[in-house]
Parts: structure tokens; sequence; C-alpha cells
């Protein structure tokens, strides 16, 4: 979905650019400043002209979609997971790649005619990693940022690899003949100064599931994006934390959210409610709730049910219902609702009706990187049980 | 009645007290307040020149520490990644963020050579980790900056307009065109001269695609945490107690692939003669200076309330209060008082501070590469400063006076009268303050301890006055018989006048002392500078070249070129282990005969297996002269120690074949060249060539001293206006004092004494006694002035200076606290003139 990561990331991206210890109380109060947010979706919105638009159905082909879509402004990988270990340990995490086109598809064009510098970019590259450790109930986040060039960023299609700097998501190549007729793994490594570190092999064990109407994902009369998901990688390897340095072999499971678009969100969209749930009964649940500053709730707000084979049915707003019934302060007196009720009326993929309640792992899993956003592991209880994860963007004091 | 009800009735009855006289309350509170404000003013501002010059000296750098440049040349492109890769990878350990930079400057006009006329360019990593610095501000330009052809930020006053094209020259001719997007800096100038870009708009600006200047690092290792003894130190006496500094480059620079070399940018700035801890010092001690004379007014004017409200105690006492009640009261009461006023001089204190910030802005931004710093910074712990001292003084003063009003006999308070018999002997107080002085200076090295002798030596001052003016027994001949009656007065009730004329003396003593302390560091500074500053020109480089001495020598007029590289080298004492080392400037030159010219030690003291070592280091590590130091992989004899006021971890200088066989070699960093040579004819000789600087030594030297004048005028601002409330709290005690003695001087008037002639006798008594505390003042300043240079100076930085009295310089204080004593002498006694008789002879009766 159009989770809005594209403000994310190009607000990080702004805000990262001075994220020097220096600047710190500079970058909290841009961050945080209601002031500052129009200069900063202003830039986001910038010109739209040159590039394609997601307007329309199209033909996904695989695995060239999981490459980048460069024609389009913005885009993301978006891996979440549910991870364990032998003796009952149990964690989550998040890595995400954001790329943000800087120029026009055609090229940042060069200062002078003699020379065109290596540094020239047409594409940012923004990279979030977080880990909780539900047990111990602490959160850690950690980003990179480089442009695309002089390779310290950039994405590649044969073989799959996505990078920030070091940390990098990769398809691996086949060793096997098992392999090549199968399912190739993906490789996830990502290790921050701070010891957090995930060394993960991915294993899809479900096709892409296309969103909306055909993987076109309306958001607003004048947005919408591509966008698919993959809701159940089997994972293995290994992962480390500030509190546990030494790497903890880990088993688990994972989905991915992959969205390419132009558009931005229409200013009265002030933030979002993002859910994605897999049930023990193999049923996986995609759900967004985009908020309006009116109060009301958004036509828009969409989601997708989807059967352990796969068959999607596509959910609108008249079909769901999501009501915070608890929230979580944080340190700037932000409430942060950490606990929803979901009703889901009957539809043709589910005679009867659902109810269930979605509550955070740990209430503080605040993305501290600049831009600040709650995305974190959740459990779900009632009707169905299950795990998954929420993400929400835009409260306010 | 519950205590909480009681304790409400206190406070009202203590308000009520308070509201009786509400001219002395108003005048109370406005002294703490105005002494507070002050304190906070002064501190605010001298924090806010401090942040200025860390800042300024930063550059832009937001927190790196450290520069990467190549041994073998310039770096490109591609060492970036691979160090960048090399530290994500874990191999360069202590990394917090690699900053690639390029710089470089073009001409404005293509045409012209006048310096005046180029603009720096910086380019920097707009997507970077470690930040873009100096754009934070700038964020809604950040996509114009990548995107566009061109694009700059300029720093305001460079004289190029927003919105605008500009086309500017490179060294090689070669016209380029920038936009310029964005200003930045403050109205001051700050970042005047200097574009600032995208690294890649840079490159392609200043023709250098593929190049980088250097790759700045900021490290990971924090500041060492101080205790709280220290940082409270480091608080409430700013500048004269030193930051440890955080030395953590070590493992880096073992890790670090040979060709690199990690450059301190902190020991390159320690070589800036106008040194930061100089600059700090400065600060420091007007702190200081506000602080001691903020401490005497709060001290005075609570003497002086309680004195003057003693009709108002005699009354409570009469209704029954006891002795002890009533002391509890009165210090229960202007603790209150201090209380509230120490609050509002905070926020006056604010006020003044944003008055002042303006000046300190100028003199940072006129030195310190024109950064300006005006937003005020507030900390719990320096703003407790103010509120403490005027909490502590005002206790201090007020269990005098609740003591003497305990034992008072009713009779005498109602008549207005304290028994003003001491609690305890001046002299005692001023013998024992006075050893405790010499003791604590004997018996430890530590900064506390100069402090706290400066302390004793005033409050030993101050009891010293009031042990002599009872003493003082001036004859004075007149037509009136009645003239050697008021004179003998002054026996019983000078010792009211001697609290003023301690504060005045202490006033005058701080103020000596600084005047004193700070004129002998300029002539220091002046014979540094003289010395260090032979040459015509100085060139810096942040790549090194290969060709520089070649270059150099053909220039017409030249007559010697002396190389020097600058680096870091661990030392340690012969005998300690290889782990007891510290990590210290290194300064390697090439011609060791000019060099110990500069540096003003014995000629060979550069001689091969020797080095010279800066006095902070020596004084610090106890390293005397002929000892044998062991310098990277060899033991080298110190053949002088240096005078140096900056670089506080400490600096070693060796000759270039010396090193070599033991250091890891810097790269050159700077030429000197000596003869009769323009800074316009090197900057020909090394057109092209980026990451230069190139400086007129004489003007550095003319400069330095203009920018060390114009902080000392700053020290006169202060210092005048310690002078104006020394003078307030003395016009106040005086007329305090006077109207004290309201009753014997209405009976002497009634018995026949004209009010010219009572007039003149108290004028001169006041005149004398105030001419006893200036004079007293003098040897105490040099006291104060002595201990300051000698004993805190060594100590807090561990260099020293030449102690020179110059007496011109305290003139304009000697004259200003003399008016002072003029003033509070004379308009008294000239109001008491005036009055009628039965005004006193009233006094008398009611008292």
């Amino acid at each position: 979905m159009l989770r809005w990561r594209a403000l994310a990331a190009l607000c990080l991206v702004l805000v990262l650019l001075s994220c020097s210890r220096a600047n710190d109380e500079v970058i909290r109060r841009v961050a945080t400043d209601e002031a500052a947010r129009p200069g900063i979706a202003g830039m986001l919105r910038g010109d739209e002209a040159g590039f394609d638009r997601a307007d329309r159905p199209r033909v996904f082909s695989f695995p060239a979609d999981h490459g980048a879509h460069p024609t389009f402004r913005t885009e993301w990988w978006y891996f979440t997971g549910h991870l364990a270990g032998v003796n009952g340990e149990r964690f989550g995490f998040q890595f995400t790649v954001f790329r943000q086109a800087l120029g026009l598809p055609a090229g940042v064009p060069a200062t002078a005619a003699a020379g065109r510098s290596a540094w020239r970019a047409d594409n940012a590259w923004l990279a979030h990693l977080a880990v909780t450790d539900i047990n111990g109930q602490q959160h850690w986040s950690a980003t990179r940022l480089s442009r695309g060039a002089l390779g310290l960023a950039g994405a590649t299609v044969s073989p799959l690899a996505v990078w920030v700097q070091d940390w990098q998501l990769a398809q691996q190549l086949p060793k096997s003949l098992d392999q090549r007729v199968g399912v190739t793994p993906w490789l996830l490594r990502a290790r921050d100064d701070s010891g957090m570190a995930l060394d993960l092999t991915l294993t899809p064990t479900i096709a892409p599931v296309l969103h909306g109407e055909g993987g076109l994902s309306r958001k607003g009369a004048q947005a919408a994006s591509y966008y698919y998901s993959m809701p159940r990688w089997q994972v293995r390897g290994s992962i480390a934390t500030p509190s546990h340095r030494q790497p903890l072999p880990i088993t688990g499971t994972a989905w991915l959210d992959r969205e390419w678009s132009t558009s931005a969100l229409a200013p009265q969209q002030i933030g979002w409610d993002w859910f994605a749930l897999r049930l023990r009964d193999g049923r996986a649940l995609m759900l967004f709730q985009l908020r309006r500053s009116d109060g009301r709730r958004d036509s828009y707000d969409a989601g997708s049910l989807i059967a352990p084979d796969g068959a999607v049915q596509h959910l609108t707003s008249a079909d769901f219902s999501l009501t915070p019934e608890g929230t979580w302060r944080d340190e700037q007196q932000v409430r942060w609702p950490t606990r929803w009720t979901l009703r889901l009326r009957p539809i043709a993929a589910m005679p009867r009706p659902l109810q269930i309640t979605i509550s955070a792992e740990v209430d503080d899993q605040l993305m501290r990187v600049g831009l600040r956003y709650w995305e974190g592991a959740v459990r779900v209880s009632g009707d169905a049980e299950g795990e998954g994860y929420l993400e929400m963007t835009g409260y306010r004091r | 009645m519950t205590h909480r009800s009681a304790f409400a009735l206190l406070l009202m009855g203590d308000l009520r007290a308070l509201l009786l006289a509400p001219a002395q309350t108003l005048f109370t509170f406005a002294g703490i307040c105005i002494a507070v404000a002050l304190i906070v003013g002064v501190d605010l501002a001298n924090d806010a020149a401090r942040r200025g010059y860390a800042l300024g000296a930063a550059r832009l750098d937001a927190g790196v520490s450290h520069g990467i440049v190549r041994a073998d040349g310039p770096l490109t492109d591609r060492d970036y990644v691979r160090l960048l890769a090399m530290w994500r990878a874990g191999t360069l350990p202590g990394i917090r963020a690699l900053v690639p930079n390029v710089s470089g400057r073009l001409r404005r006009y293509a045409s012209s050579e006048d310096a005046r006329h180029a603009v720096d360019v910086l380019g920097v990593d707009l997507l970077n980790d470690g930040g873009a610095r100096a754009t934070t501000s700038q964020l809604q330009l950040v996509p114009a900056l990548l995107n566009e052809p061109g694009a700059v930020i300029v720093g305001r006053g460079t004289g190029l307009m927003v919105g605008h094209g500009y086309q500017l020259a490179r060294a090689n001719g070669t016209v380029v065109t920038v936009q310029v997007r964005g200003e930045l800096g403050g109205s001051n100038g700050a970042y005047r001269d200097l574009l600032i870009a995208d690294i890649a708009t840079a490159q392609e600006l200043l023709g250098q695609v593929g190049h980088l200047s250097r790759i700045d690092v900021a490290l990971r290792c924090a500041s060492p945490t101080a205790p709280l003894q220290r940082r409270f130190l480091q608080e409430w006496f700013p500048g004269l107690v030193p930051t440890r500094p955080a030395v953590c480059a070590t493992a880096l620079m073992k890790a670090l692939p040979g060709e690199y070399q990690l450059q301190s940018l902190a020991a390159l700035r320690d070589e800036d003669l106008a040194s930061g801890d100089a600059f700090y010092f400065n600060l420091g001690a007007l702190s200081l200076l506000a602080a001691a004379v903020a401490a005497l007014l709060v001290y005075q004017v609570v003497v002086g309330g309680v004195n003057r409200r003693a009709l108002d105690f005699g009354r409570l006492r009469a209704l029954g209060m006891t002795g002890t009640e009533l002391g509890m009261r009165v210090v229960v009461d202007y603790l209150l008082l201090a209380a509230v006023a120490a609050l509002c001089g905070v926020a006056l204190g604010h006020a003044l501070a944003a008055a002042l910030v303006n000046q300190v802005a100028a003199v940072v931004d006129d030195l310190f590469y024109r950064l300006t710093v005006t937003d005020l910074r507030w900390s719990w712990l320096g703003v407790s400063k103010g509120v403490g001292v005027a909490l502590i003084v005002a206790l201090i003063a007020s269990v005098g006076p609740a003591l003497r009003l305990a034992r008072t006999p009713v009779t005498m308070l109602l008549r207005g009268e304290l028994d003003q018999r001491a609690l305890v002997a001046p002299g005692v107080v001023a013998l024992v303050s006075g050893v405790l002085a010499i003791a604590v200076l004997l018996m430890s090295n530590g900064v506390w301890a100069a402090l706290l002798s400066i302390a004793c030596i005033l409050i030993a001052a101050a009891a010293a006055i009031g042990y002599l003016v009872p003493r003082i027994r001036p004859t004075l001949r007149g037509k009136s018989v009645l003239v050697p009656l008021a004179l003998a007065d002054l026996t019983r009730t000078g010792r009211d006048a001697s609290l003023a004329l301690g504060a005045l003396l202490v006033a005058v003593a701080t103020a000596f002392g600084m005047s004193w302390m700070i004129s002998s560091f300029r002539d220091a500074l002046q014979d540094v500078l003289t010395q260090r500053l032979q040459a015509a020109v100085m060139v810096r480089f942040d790549v090194p070249l290969a060709d520089l001495r070649f270059r150099l020598e053909r220039l017409a007029g030249v007559t010697d070129v002396a190389l020097a590289g600058q680096g870091e080298v661990d030392i340690g004492t012969a005998s300690a282990g290889r782990g007891d080392s510290w990590r210290v400037a290194l300064r390697v030159v090439d011609r060791p005969d000019r060099e110990t010219a500069r540096l003003g030690v014995a000629v060979g003291a550069l001689a091969t297996g020797s080095v010279v070592v800066s006095e902070p280091l020596a004084r610090r590590r106890g390293i005397e002269v002929a000892q044998y130091l062991r310098v990277g992989r060899c033991k080298l004899r110190v053949g002088g120690v240096f005078r140096e006021y900056g670089a506080p971890r400490g600096r070693v200088v060796s000759a270039r074949d010396t090193a070599a066989r033991c250091v890891v070699m810097p790269a050159t960093a700077e030429a000197e060249i000596y003869g009769a040579v323009s800074v316009a004819a090197v900057r020909d000789a090394l057109l092209g060539v980026s990451g230069v600087q190139i400086a007129d030594q004489a003007r550095i030297r003319k400069v330095s001293l203009e920018i060390f004048d114009r902080t000392f005028l700053i020290t006169g601002v202060v210092r005048t206006l310690a002078l104006i409330v020394a003078a307030i709290a003395l016009f106040s005690s005086l007329t305090a004092w006077i109207a004290q003695r309201g009753g014997e001087l209405g009976m002497l008037r009634a018995m026949g004494m004209t009010g010219r002639e009572l007039a003149i006798v108290l004028g001169m008594q006041s005149l004398l006694l105030g001419a006893v505390a200036v004079l007293m003042a003098l040897p105490v300043g040099m006291l104060i002035a002595w201990v300051l240079v000698t004993q805190l100076q060594p100590r807090a930085f561990g260099w020293s200076f030449p102690l020179v009295l110059h007496w011109q310089v305290i003139a304009p204080t000697l004259w200003a606290a003399l008016a002072a004593v003029g003033a509070g002498a004379l308009v008294p006694a000239l109001t008491l003139a005036r009055a009628p008789a039965s005004r006193w002879l009233g006094t008398a009766r009611h008292g």
C-alpha cells in the first residue's frame, strides 16, 4: 500500500541530511515542527511531470518487478517478520529500503560541461532497520542514507539486489538443481554499530499477491500506487541485538511489501494505520485506513484477505472497521493506539463475521530515525489468532 | 493550629513586615535582582561567545574531530567508497560518521587578483549519514542543491543575491556559473564569502571531478564524563576550569591502511595563535569578576536592609518577640526576598545577556571564522550559580545582623540602633582568611584551591578594612570645638561603613587583579606572536604538495622556506611502560634553526635526538629539560620547553631527521615563507592547488592583537558594570550609615554645629575611608593577579606568563572607584547639610 513511506522516505532523506550529533536539537525541532511540514510535503509533491504514474492496472512481471522502477518517483522494499530462537526467544524485525528520485528519470544535469561528477545521482536511497525483543520488551532502530552514485546504494534485477551501503537484500544464486527448479531464497544482511544485526535467508512460500485492482491500489482521486505483497516467507538465520550481541540462531516467518508510485496523498489525509497480519489458519490480512484531518472516514480505506492458497479478496472501507482500544504515550506526549479491534463483515470469501483484537507486543516500538513513526510487532487474538506488524503515522500531541 | 497554617501565618507576617518598609524592601529586592542579573547575564553572554568560538573553530564540521587525507596525493572518490566499506565492515573502529568534502576557491571577477574578490566553495555530501551540517536550516533548498546545476547557498554578506546567477572563475581562468538558491548565516556576516554546494556541484564548479579535499571523521567515542564536582566548577567558573577533550582516535589511526593519514582537526586548530583557551580564559575572568561584585552587592543590600529596619524589629521585640525568634525571622525574611529577587534577576539577566551577546558575537565574528551565535543557552547548573550566590550570600549577610538583633537591648532597638559590637573580631577573620589563602595553595595543586585562595584573600581584605576603619583617628582642624566630637564618633559607628568599604575594596581589587592579568597576558601573547610570525607568508594545505618547496623558492624575494607537518604521536616517559602513553600534537619541521627562533628556545634544542615540548605538556606531565621521553619508537631528549597558549593536550616539536626515525611522518601541512614576498605572489605560485590557505603573517599578528583588545573592551564593559554596582552599594551603605547616626548628628547640630561644618566633617570622613579602601585595593589586586597568573593559570591550563603591573591599565578603574567614593560621601553629606536640625533631633527623639 501507499503507506506514505514515500513521505517518510523523503522526509527522512531531508531530515537525516543533518543527523549529526551537533544538530540533533535542530533535527528534532524540524521533525516535530508542524510549520515545517508544508515545506517538506511541498518538496515531496514536487514536479510529477516526466514520471510515469500509477493510474491503471498493469501486467506484473516477475522477477523484473522485484527490481527498481526508476520511471516512477518513489518505491520501497519492505520486510517485516517474527523470529524465534531455540530457547523461546521472540523477536520482531523490520527492514525497509526506500528509493526516491531526485530529478527526472532522464537524469540530473551536470554543472559544468567539462565533467560530470560521479556524485551526481538520480536517486536517494534510505534504509531502516528495527528489531524488537519481545521477551525483553525492547526495541531498537537504525537508518542508512546514501545517494545512488559510486555504488553506495542502488538496485539490480538480475540477480536481484537492493542495497544501501552495507545493508542489502539480495537474491541468492541457485546452488543446486532443486533450487533451480524451485524457489531461490533471498538474503537479508544488515548490521548497525549499536550491535543490532540481521543475517537472514528468506524463502517465499507463496506467490506475489496483487492488492487493489490487479495491483493498482488507490489512495485518492489522484493518488494510487502499484502494490503487491508476499505475505509468507520462511526465515532462518541469526539475529543480534544491542543487549545480545552474539548472533542467535533463529527461524520464523516474514512478509514482503513492494510498492511504487509517483503521486502522493491528498493534503487532508494526515496519517494512516496499516496492518499486515498472518493468522494461524493460514489466512493473511492487509488493511489500511487513511486518517483525515476532518475526522471522517476516508472512502479509500482498503485491504486484502488472502487465503492460504494465495487467493485474494479485495476489501473496501465498507467491509471493515478499526477501533483503537488503548494507547501508549511517548516521551513527546503523543498517544499511539497500540491496541485495536478489527471487525470484518461477512464477505464472499468469509461467510461469518470476524472480530479480532490486535495488540502491540511492545508498546514502545517507535521509530526514532529522524521522522517519528510507530512500526512494530503485534499479536492477534479473538475470533482468530496470529501475528503481524502495525504501522502508524501522523499522530500528534 | 496546624503546622501548615502556622507557616502560612509566619509567611504572611514576614510579607507584612517587609511591606512596612516598602522603599527599603524594594531597594534590597532591586539590589539582589541586579546582582543575579549581572551573574546570569555575563555567564549567558560568555557561553554564547564560547559556543561561537567552538562552532567557529569547527566551522561547518558538525562534530567531526578528525580528517583523513592520503599521504601520497589527493583523495579520490574511490578512497571514500573504500573507507566507507571498511567502516561498515567493522574494520575501522570508533567512527560515527564519514563526511567527504571538497573545497576550493573561485574568483568573483575573472580579472581580479584581489583576495577579497574570491569566494570559498565548500562541497558537502547532502545525502550522508554524517549530515549536511551547515544546511540544516535550509532543508527546503536541498532538492534544488541536488538537482540544479550550479546551485549553491551563499553566506550572508558575500554580496551575491538569492535567485541570481553569477559567473565565477577558477584559477585557470575557466568560467563557471553558480545559481544562488539561499542564504546562510547571521546578520554579522557569518559564512561571508562562502558558497556551500552539494559535493557533486562543488567538484564540477572547482574542476575537481573525482577528487576530494578531505574525509572528515566524527568519532563515536564520547567525551569523558566529568565528575559532578568538576562539572560544577566548570559551570560556576567557566573558562577557568578547562574541559578535557576526548582522546579516542588511536584505534582508528592504527586500523587505517598505510596510505591514509588521520589528522586531528583539533591539533591543527590548536596552531591558531589566538587560541581558544586564551579566549575562554578571558571570558572566565569576566565571569569571576561579575560574580564577585554581585556577591558583594547582595551582601550590602541585605546587611543595609536589616540595619535600617532596626526600629521595626525593636517594636516587635517590645511586643514580646524573643531575640531568637526575631533573628530567625530576619533570616527567613531575607532568604525569601532573595529567592524571589533572584528569580527576577534570572529573567533580567537574560535580557542583559541578549544585549551583551551582540558585542561578544561581533568579536567571535571577526576573529574566528565569522560565525555568529546570538542565541542564549540555559543550563541549570549555570543558572544555579546566580540563584545560589544570591541565596548563600543573603544567608551569610542576614545571619550577622540577626544575631545582633538577638542581643541588642530593646531600648536600643527602639532608637533604631543595633549593637554594633562585632560577632567575630574582624582582625581574627582577616588573619584566619589570610592563613587559609596561603594554606590551600600550599596544600593542593587543584584549580579549586586557587579559586578558594582568591576568595580567602578577598574575605581577608574585607575583614582587614573592618579592622582598620575603627582605628582611623583623623584630626581635622576647624572653627568649631564640636568637630573633634564628630570625628571621634567615627570610631564608634564606623563599622557599618566598613561593610561598604569592604565591598568597594573587593570590587576594586578584583577589577585591578583582572586588569593586570589581562594586560600581562596581552604582553605575553604579543611576544609569542612576534616570535611565531616572523615569516612573511604562511601557507597551509589540506593535501600535501610534492613540488611545494620548488614552487615557493623560485618566487622573487623569497629568502627561505620552512616546511612543517602536523600530526599526532604517542609519547611517554622513558621509564614508563608502553601502555602508559599520551597522545599529543606533533609538529615536524625541516628547519630546526628557524623553529628554535620561532619557539623562543635555545639554539640546539632541536638537535638530532632531541625534541622540544610545549609548556602545558611539560607542566601536566612533569617533564623537564634534559629528561628523556619515549616518542613513537625512540627515546628522545627534551631539548627545551616552549611557551604555548593553545594545544591543551600538549605538543611535541621535532626536527624532520629525528622524527623520521621515530614516528609515522605527518605530511607537510604548512610552509612559512621568509623574505620580501607578497600573498598575491604566493597565490599565483599555487594557482590551481585546492585546499590551500594563504595568510599574511604581519596581518595575522595585527589582527590577533586587535581582536584581543576588542575582547578586552568587553572586559571593560563588564568591569564598568561591576564598578557601577559597587558604587551603588557604597552609596547605599554610606547613606545608611549617616542616617543611622542621625540622633547624634542632630545633637551636634542642636549644640551649634552648622550644617556646612557637619557636611564637611562627614564628607571628609567618607572620602578618607573610601580612599583607604581604594588604596588597600592596590596591593590586594596585585595579590589576586599573582594568584591568577602564577597559580590558577598553570594549574588550569599549564601555561604561564610574566606578571607585569601596568599602572596605566588600572587608572580608569582607580578614578572610577574614587568617583564612586566621592559621590557616596558627598551626596549624603550635602543632603545632611541642607536638612534642618529638627529633622535630626526628631530622629534622636524617636530613636
